[in-house]
């Protein structure tokens, strides 16, 4: 902390009121005549007070003296004086308000720790300087600018009073990236960030300026739902396993209730403490499609509300569709030894399903029918035609790598495959080609990739790069392996053989009609129009708040998805002391944030003190005399 | 009706200085002196010394020589012892009283008051066959006015004459006006000095000069109200009533304390000024009634019986 300083130094220059001041009060020094019987008694006690009160000097001007106090105070006031709380006065500051689920965890007090970081910076805006600017920025899975570098405390007051938590974890990097964006025109040198420290402990962004990274004070004990998943048990029924996780250091029990549109179906009591996470497993019988809620009630404190609850709608148990081109008999007899699938090819169009779960193809003509995951045999991406060529070889080529813990290629060996079909790539390209392209290379020859993927939207393609009739493939073990692995990816595409709960954050709306018009409403007055054009990928919208969220439109029955926070790292309010960053970490400030001090009401203050004090002197009753 | 009394009752007053009734007591009344200061002449003032007046005063062993007719013979008769019968000598005593006709007595009711007390005592020394005189300092450079000395009642219209005609404004310091008295004045006795002594010059040695002509001093120290508590406030420029002399004062409010204990201590130091040279002192504000002062205040000091 350095000394006074001001903000407005210009107006040093109306200390010349002094010189009129002292002038008018001399000009105004014309005694008033007083005629006494005689001055022997008063020269006495001139003489008198001359000896025995050596500031009669002082005495003499005390008015002056005190209008000469009363004028510098006022100056000083008006000269905006501060003390400084660091050396260097940052004139642009970011602010980054963390507003992720668990900033709403409320302390013994009933707090939030948003309403104590609104409190801090309310404090802080109310001390802000003349000069100072700053800009807030709130955060959570994105970032939001809430207003521009500005020293308006009224837009800044208004900005903070409108925070709001969001269901959703918090992540720095979309906040850092829009201060290093606002840096490009404004000088920044440091960042504040305000916290309650449940964040991701890495964050990769190379900071371009320092953070002072300020830890809010974490809220109490906190139990909560992590997971919701439901597994399918038999053609009856599902599994749904609900965890329970907390960070109390002693068993807290809770109570589990499972409930539909009917009332509640089960229930189950757990202990939980932080060592000690629950997973409760449910039986449910249903062969339709339904919606389940879970609620979690405590027994004893719990911080964070938003996690008590879980939603997870289970599908209705089918089939899996399987569209096989009819050329491709290989792959229809691996198919064949696999149960649970309904095969369609193109010749009985008039049965097949508005979407299919699995494609196999090897024409570009099937392109019209629309499935969940095509596999694509022989046929080169549109986008890779200029990188990618296949060219027939009589030597034929070999794979010589795949990724073996892929889903995909799991237990498939394709060390001794041949194909004819040489997949070679363009000359002055290579894999990082195909990654900017958003393909991932699951196997690939000497001359370039052999296997392909990418997702689009909630579409998987694959693209096996060579045909599996000019290949040893389909005589090889691997092959019927690939395809009971590419039906075990359908089925969970498909959800028929595990559903999740619905997260927070992005959530993807599939099977909207193209052309419709949906409105989406959600909590908190959540309402979005939505529109799915012609082939076009399933819209997405952004749902930061966990509740119910309806779909609707004039043509299609009402749709309703649940959604949850499900998040461990939010519920068990997990801090972090450090964020290491690309080049360094960012250790929590041991001081709060130091504000500068402005000083002036203190100036104003013993202005009016001496006021009072000069007021008091002028209008005095003489003093107290001695008895006669 | 009741004017044209108030009217014919102004007009039967002896003197405009003192109501009738007071006159009345003032003349059964006696200054007392405490050192006996007296003249040789005889007169009706009891001396210290024994006389031949017909108040008994003490017996002493006769001594040959003495006159045989002051033995008293009903002792001897029962003592068998002679003893001389001794009585009090009655001498003439001188008044005399000085007024302070300066201008700072014109501030307030001083002056008048001053007038009114040299009346009283004047009166009471006519009355008593004491020689009374009076003087009046006004102009420093001109002799002061004089009343020569008289006694008997006959002399009390001539005496409130000389008072209601004498007006103040002079400029002649009262310890200037005791001297200028000496220089005239003869005869052992009283002086009453009725002035506010609010002097530059040496109050002490008019005091010695007095003690050393035979006289008693009577200080009478007269102030006005204002002097004594004075409201005063602020940056002010005084002016001496008498010498027209000026002082700035600043912040006059925080001077009266030291004011006050400036004229405690003048009123000490003239209180014993006058003890010492076996006198008698009182401070008086002129705000108080002359009859109180008079009839109450003198009775209770000692000054008068």
């Amino acid at each position: 902390m350095s000394w006074l300083n001001f903000s407005t130094l210009a107006n040093a220059w109306l200390f010349l009121l002094a010189l009129p001041l002292i002038l008018f009060y001399f000009l105004k020094l014309r005694r008033p005549h007083k005629e006494v019987s005689s001055l022997v008694l008063w020269q006495q006690v001139m003489d008198d007070q001359r000896v025995n009160s050596p500031f009669q000097k002082f005495k003499k001007n005390l008015l002056l003296l005190l209008q000469l106090l009363l004028l510098c105070s006022l100056i000083l006031a008006s000269m905006q004086p501060f003390i400084q709380a660091s050396s260097e006065q940052e004139d642009s500051l970011p602010i980054l308000i963390d507003c992720s689920a668990s900033m709403g965890s409320i302390d013994s007090s009933g707090k939030s720790r948003l309403d104590v970081a609104k409190d801090e910076l309310k404090d802080f805006i109310n001390k802000l300087l003349p000069g100072q600017r700053i800009s807030l920025i709130s955060f959570h899975s994105t970032a939001r600018r809430l207003t521009e570098f500005t020293d308006n405390k009224r837009v800044l007051l208004k900005a903070v009073d409108s925070l709001e938590t969001v269901d959703v974890p918090g992540k720095l990097e979309d906040a850092l990236r829009l201060c290093e964006a606002m840096s490009r025109v404004t000088t920044i040198k440091t960042v504040y960030l305000l916290s309650d420290g449940n964040l991701p402990n890495k964050t990769d962004f190379e900071l371009p300026f320092s953070i002072n990274y300020q830890k809010l004070p974490t809220a109490s004990f906190n139990i909560g739902i992590t997971e919701c998943n439901a597994r399918r048990a038999n053609e009856e029924g599902w599994d749904l396993f609900i965890r329970v996780e907390g960070n109390s250091d002693v068993p807290v029990s809770a109570k589990v209730e499972i409930w539909n549109g009917l009332g509640k179906v089960a229930e189950d009591t757990v202990l939980v403490s932080k060592e000690l996470p629950q997973r409760v497993n449910f039986r449910l019988n249903v062969d339709i499609e339904a919606s389940f809620q879970v609620k979690l009630i405590s027994d004893g404190k719990d911080s964070l509300e938003v996690d008590n609850y879980a939603s997870i709608k289970i599908p209705k148990i089918r089939k899996l569709q399987v569209f096989v081109s009819e050329d491709l008999t290989g792959f229809r007899h691996a198919l064949n030894g696999i149960s649970g699938l309904v095969f369609h090819s193109e010749k009985n169009e008039a049965d097949h399903p508005p979407e299919f779960d699995l494609l196999f193809t090897d024409k570009t003509s099937d392109d019209k029918y629309p499935s969940k995951i095509r596999f694509n045999i022989g046929l080169v991406p549109e986008d890779l035609k200029s990188t990618l060529n296949i060219e027939t070889g009589d030597s034929g080529v070999e794979i010589i790598d795949w990724l073996r813990n892929s889903t995909l290629l799991q237990h498939v060996n394709l060390g001794e495959v041949i194909s004819t079909d040489v997949p070679t790539t363009a000359e002055g390209s290579g894999s990082e080609t195909y990654e900017e392209a958003g393909y991932e290379i699951f196997a690939h020859s000497t001359t370039g990739p052999v296997l392909l993927g990418k997702r689009d939207n909630s579409q998987l393609n694959y693209y096996l790069l060579f045909h599996t009739d000019r290949s040893t493939f389909p005589y090889r073990v691997g092959f019927p392996v690939l395809v009971n692995n590419l039906v075990q990816i359908a089925m969970q595409e498909a959800s028929l053989t595990e559903v999740h709960g619905e997260k927070t954050g992005a959530l993807v709306l599939n099977k909207l009609i193209p052309g419709v018009e949906y409105i989406v409403s959600g909590p908190n007055g959540f309402s979005q129009t939505i529109k799915k054009e012609e082939d076009s990928s399933s819209p997405i919208i952004s749902a930061l708040k966990a509740g119910e969220y309806r779909i609707k439109s004039d043509s299609d029955e009402t749709k309703i998805i649940g959604v949850s926070l499900l998040n461990s790292h939010e519920t068990l309010l997990k801090t972090v002391e450090s964020i290491q960053f690309s080049e360094l970490s960012v250790d929590v400030a041991k001081e709060k944030i130091k504000k500068d001090q402005p000083t002036w009401k203190y100036f104003a203050f013993f202005g009016f003190l001496f006021l009072i004090v000069e007021w008091w002197y002028f209008q005095r009753r003489p003093g107290r005399r001695l008895a006669t | 009706m009741s004017e044209i009394q108030t009217e014919s009752t102004k007009k039967k007053q002896f003197t405009t200085l003192l109501d009738n009734n007071a006159l009345g007591r003032l003349e059964r009344m006696r200054l007392n002196s405490v050192k006996k200061m007296t003249n040789r002449r005889q007169g009706e003032h009891l001396s210290g010394k024994g006389g031949t007046s017909t108040e008994f005063s003490d017996y002493r062993d006769y001594a040959p020589g003495d006159d045989m007719r002051y033995v008293d013979w009903n002792i001897f008769a029962r003592l068998n012892r002679p003893y001389i019968k001794q009585y009090r000598y009655e001498e003439e005593m001188n008044v005399v009283i000085l007024i302070d006709a300066s201008s700072s007595m014109n501030q307030g009711n001083k002056f008048f008051l001053a007038k009114q007390i040299a009346a009283a005592c004047g009166l009471m020394g006519l009355m008593n066959f004491e020689r009374v005189s009076l003087y009046v300092s006004h102009q420093e450079s001109e002799d002061p006015l004089f009343f020569p000395p008289c006694t008997g009642r006959a002399s009390r219209s001539k005496l409130f004459q000389f008072l209601e005609n004498i007006e103040g404004g002079g400029d002649a310091p009262v310890d200037y006006a005791i001297e200028s008295l000496l220089k005239r004045h003869r005869g052992r006795g009283i002086v009453i000095l009725l002035s506010d002594f609010l002097t530059w010059g040496n109050i002490a040695r008019s005091f010695n000069l007095l003690f050393s002509a035979g006289l008693e001093i009577f200080a009478t120290q007269i102030l006005s109200p204002e002097e004594i508590d004075p409201e005063l406030a602020g940056d002010l420029r005084l002016i001496d009533s008498e010498t027209g002399g000026t002082l700035d004062i600043s912040s006059a409010g925080d001077l009266l304390g030291i004011y006050q204990e400036h004229r405690h201590h003048l009123e000490v130091e003239l209180s014993q000024e006058c003890r010492r040279r076996q006198g008698r002192f009182l401070s008086l504000s002129s705000g108080i009634p002359v009859n109180d002062i008079l009839f109450d205040l003198f009775h209770r000091k000692g000054w008068v019986r």
